[in-house]
This record gives C-alpha cells, structure tokens and sequence, in this order.
C-alpha cells in the first residue's frame, strides 16, 4: 500500500495553483492530464489538483490571455492543448519573484517552528 | 473502452453547463481525453476497467460544481470579452473622430468663409454671428472669400488669447498685498506674459499694495477696478498684457485695433431694403458735413457717384454747371456716428477728445482703442442689434 502523503490545505494553494500551472507551460505545452500530473509529481503528491478545479482554471487562464489553446485531433482523440503566451510568461516572472520573497519571509518568521523536510523530487 | 460510464457523466456536465452547443462539445471533448488517459493510466497500473472507470470519473469530483465553475468562468471570459470590445469600439470611434477632424476642410470646421470675416479679424470678444449664407448680403463676393487666409496674424492671435483669458469670470480676493505678488500670481494663473510698462516706475514699487474683493466678474472688468485704485490700467500689445498708468491710456502708443463684426447689425438698421447695406439711406445735405442733427461730426463722408447739379451760374458769354457732390448716410456711417456720439464720448478723435478711432469697412467695424472704449463698443452693438431684432414693429 502506498504510503500516505500528507496534502497542503486548501487555503495554502489558494492563490498559487495559477503560478503552477503557468510554470509547467512555461517549461511546455501540454493539454490538461499532464498538467495535473506534472504539478503532482513536481509537488511529490502534496498538490493534488483535482481535474474539477484545473479545468475552470485552464478556462479562466486563457480568459485572461496567459495561456492559449489549440485543438489536435492528430492521434485520433480529439485533445485541445496549452501554451503559455507572453503575458503569462510576464505574470510567472513576476508572481515567482513575488513568492521567493514571500517564502523568504515565511521561513524567518517560522524558523523554530518547522522541521527540515527532504527535498523534494 | 466502455464509454457508458464517461458518456453519462459527461452527459450530465453538458446538460449542468447551460452554455452553447459549441462550448458543450469543447468541454466534452476536453473532459473525455482527460477521463480517457486518466483510465489508461490506472489501467496500466494493474487495475481493473470497471475500477478504472469509476475512479476517473470520482476524481473529477462533483458534476454540478464542475459545471457551476466552467459556466462561471465561461461568462467572466465573455464580460472580459465584451469589456475589450467596447474599449476597442470607443477607441475606433476617438479615432475616426479625430482623424474626420483633422481632414475637414479648414472653412468647414472654422465656419463659412461668410462667418469667418470678422475671426479674420480681430474680434476680441468672440461674439457668435449667425449670419447665414442667405441672408449674407456679401454673397455676391463669396468666390473672393475662399482665398482669405486660415489664420489671424500670430500677434492678433497671441492679443486674441489674452482677451480670451480677460473675458473668464474670476474671482479676485486680495487684502493689502503687494502689487508685485498680486501680478506674478496673475501671471503665472493665467499663463499670460504681464509687464509693467516704465512709465510706472517710481509710481508703483514693492511697497505698492492692493486690496479687492470682487467676484464673479470678468477678469477684464475686475483688473480695471483692481488698478484704477493704484493709478492703472492696462493695454494689449504685442502678445502682452501691459499695465499701464491710467494717464497713457489714451496715447497712441498704448492703443490697440480691434475688429467686430457687424454684418447683422447693418443689416437690421432701419433700411427700405434688406440689401440695402453701402447704399444710401436718406439723402442729407448738399455740400458735405453731418446728418441731420449731427453736427460737426461726421469726418468725410460717402459720396454719389453721380454729380448733383447744385448750382447755375450763368456768365455773358456761357452757362456753368457747377458740380457739388452730395453726401449721403450709409448703414455704416449712421453706425459710425452714432458710436463716437454715444459711446465712450471723449476718447474718439473726432470728437477732439482722444486718439481712438473707429471705421466700419466690408461690415467690419475697425476700431483704434484702448481696452475699455472696444469692450464697450461691443456692448453697445450688441445691444442695439438686439433692440432692433427685438422691437414690436
């Protein structure tokens, strides 16, 4: 039996599931069930993102012009992929540093209170 | 792959989605590769189909709330949408507007050459004419007019925007301060170049101070109160604003030309015909001089072409016609007259009391004054111009 991960809460992802998900395209294009598996595995199981909350996010996303989309019906299932455009490669950069100093400033402020934790990936 | 299971549950999300038939396929589509793979991938894991199946389709969550957040995010995206289009659409329209005004002829925009005689001239009060191209008794001449230039002399300009500035209510609140300050201020307000003329010198320093409390008049009106009390006023030359003592500002060298347009005017003075303008009204006198109950007045007058025979003299050898010409009262001259006559009396030359002078030429009053005799002036056509159109024949 798999050994049981212990998940972010909710209120923890809140607001940083749309920087993952623009991190993974900025790597690649991809269409949606890699994209949640890739934040998955990046996260080592603690960020699961179910398919009911990614796709409205991928929809708003591309609303907003960070992401496009484009349908490929070339390997006989009809499969509609993602890119990321300039502006959202503009908001990763600015959200990414914004979350380092961010990090940086929860990690002062809770030195004491954590455990070192293994290195994920 | 049995698609039962998918084909339900997606039938279900479609149906929540209450979105177009086109978006509901999209979404299937995009739903039914991600169930597909997920199932592909538990499969390979080593379980079962059935297992499989339900699995994906638990992990997708609730059908209701999936569809609630793709229908939500879905009219967002169409108000983000819209929001675009509508500042798209009004900066296309900003655009084109600008661009139908930029390449509107010059005469359209500016009026008709017919309006536009008295801007070509310096009319320093802005005053609206409504003179329309029919009732223009100068249409003959309207071929000519089309080759006047499309703009004032930049230094009527440059006088024109002071009197602009002159002619906005201002209220002017100041209690003992210093001349100087009060200028500067002014100045900088109202982005105008003031200066104060030499012959001021000695006469207002930094000691000069001023107090007022006037509201809501013109700044035209309130700066003449504000000076009289130190010995002032002012002139327009050359694109300034001078201030100037109350004693120059008669001197020519302080006067200014001013232009207004009193084509309607002309047109309404008591006339047996409407086109009656530069033709004779009344035949006067014979031998020259005045109007009737005029005067001295007058300074020249309008003459008829053809020689009036006034007198015989009759000789031992032949008979003499001599020709003396007959004055005749024009619109523009009755006009003339009865502005030197009524209208700030003592600064008209020909009255022998100023330097300021006054023309009527092509329906264009032509004056040669300081500030106040032409705000006045104005006024007064204004007024009367008024009173004619108004009057209960």
């Amino acid at each position: 039996m798999a050994k049981k991960v212990d998940k972010f809460e909710s209120d923890l992802l809140r607001g940083s599931l749309d920087l993952m998900v623009l991190a993974v395209l900025d790597q690649e294009d991809q269409y949606g069930y890699i994209i949640q598996k890739k934040i998955r595995e990046a996260s080592g199981e603690k960020v699961s993102m179910s398919a009911g909350t990614m796709y409205p996010l991928l929809h708003r996303l591309e609303g907003e012009k960070l992401i496009r989309s484009r349908w490929d019906d070339s390997t006989g299932r009809r499969r509609k992929w993602y890119a990321i455009t300039a502006a959202g490669r503009k908001r990763l950069t600015k959200q990414a540093n914004q979350w380092n100093q961010y990090v940086q400033c929860m990690a002062g402020l809770m030195q004491g209170y954590y455990k070192p934790v293994p290195k994920l990936g | 792959m049995s698609n039962d299971e998918f084909e339900t549950w997606l039938s279900l999300v479609g149906r929540l989605l209450g979105l177009s038939e086109r978006q509901r396929k999209q979404i299937g589509a995009e739903l039914r590769d991600h169930l597909e793979s997920r199932v592909a991938d538990l499969l390979e894991s080593g379980m079962d189909k059935k297992t499989a199946v339900m699995q994906a389709v638990e992990e997708f969550g609730d059908a209701a709330v999936l569809a609630k957040n793709l229908q939500s995010v879905s009219l967002a995206n169409r108000k983000r949408w819209m929001m675009r289009f509508m500042t798209l659409a009004t900066a296309a329209m900003f655009l084109v507007a600008v661009l139908t005004m930029a390449m509107w002829p010059e005469k359209a925009r500016f009026g008709s050459p017919s309006q536009s005689v008295a801007q070509q001239g310096e009319d320093p009060f802005g005053g609206a004419n409504d003179s329309s191209a029919d009732s223009n008794p100068f249409d003959k001449t309207a071929p000519q007019k089309s080759a006047v230039p499309a703009r004032l002399a930049s230094r009527t300009e440059s006088n024109q925007r002071i009197r602009r500035q002159l002619n906005q209510p201002i209220d002017l609140v100041y209690d003992s301060e210093p001349f100087g300050d009060v200028v500067a201020q002014l100045a900088k307000d109202l982005q105008l170049n003031i200066v104060i003329d030499s012959n001021l010198d000695g006469v207002l320093d930094d000691a000069t101070e001023v107090s007022a409390n006037l509201a809501g008049l013109p700044l035209s009106d309130s700066l003449r109160v504000l000076l009289k009390a130190v010995d002032a006023t002012y002139a327009i030359k050359n694109g300034l604003l001078m201030i100037i003592s109350i004693d120059d500002e008669n001197e020519p060298d302080y006067l200014a030309r001013h232009m207004i347009d009193v084509r309607e005017l002309l047109k309404v003075i008591k006339l047996t015909e409407a086109d009656r303008i530069g033709k004779p009204i009344v035949s006067v006198r014979q031998g020259g001089g005045g109007i009737p109950g005029g005067g001295q007045g007058g300074g020249g007058g309008v003459f008829c072409i053809t020689p009036q025979v006034a007198d015989v003299e009759s000789s031992e050898s032949q008979l003499v016609q001599v020709v003396v010409p007959q004055e005749l009262v024009t619109a523009e001259h009755l006009l003339v007259e009865t502005i030197t006559r009524v209208v700030s009396p003592d600064c008209w030359q020909v009255n022998g009391g100023g330097n300021c002078d006054l023309f009527c030429i092509g329906g264009v009053l032509v004056l040669v004054s300081h500030e106040a005799a032409a705000e006045e002036v104005q006024d007064f056509v204004k007024d009367l111009e008024f009173q004619i159109k108004n009057r209960k024949d």
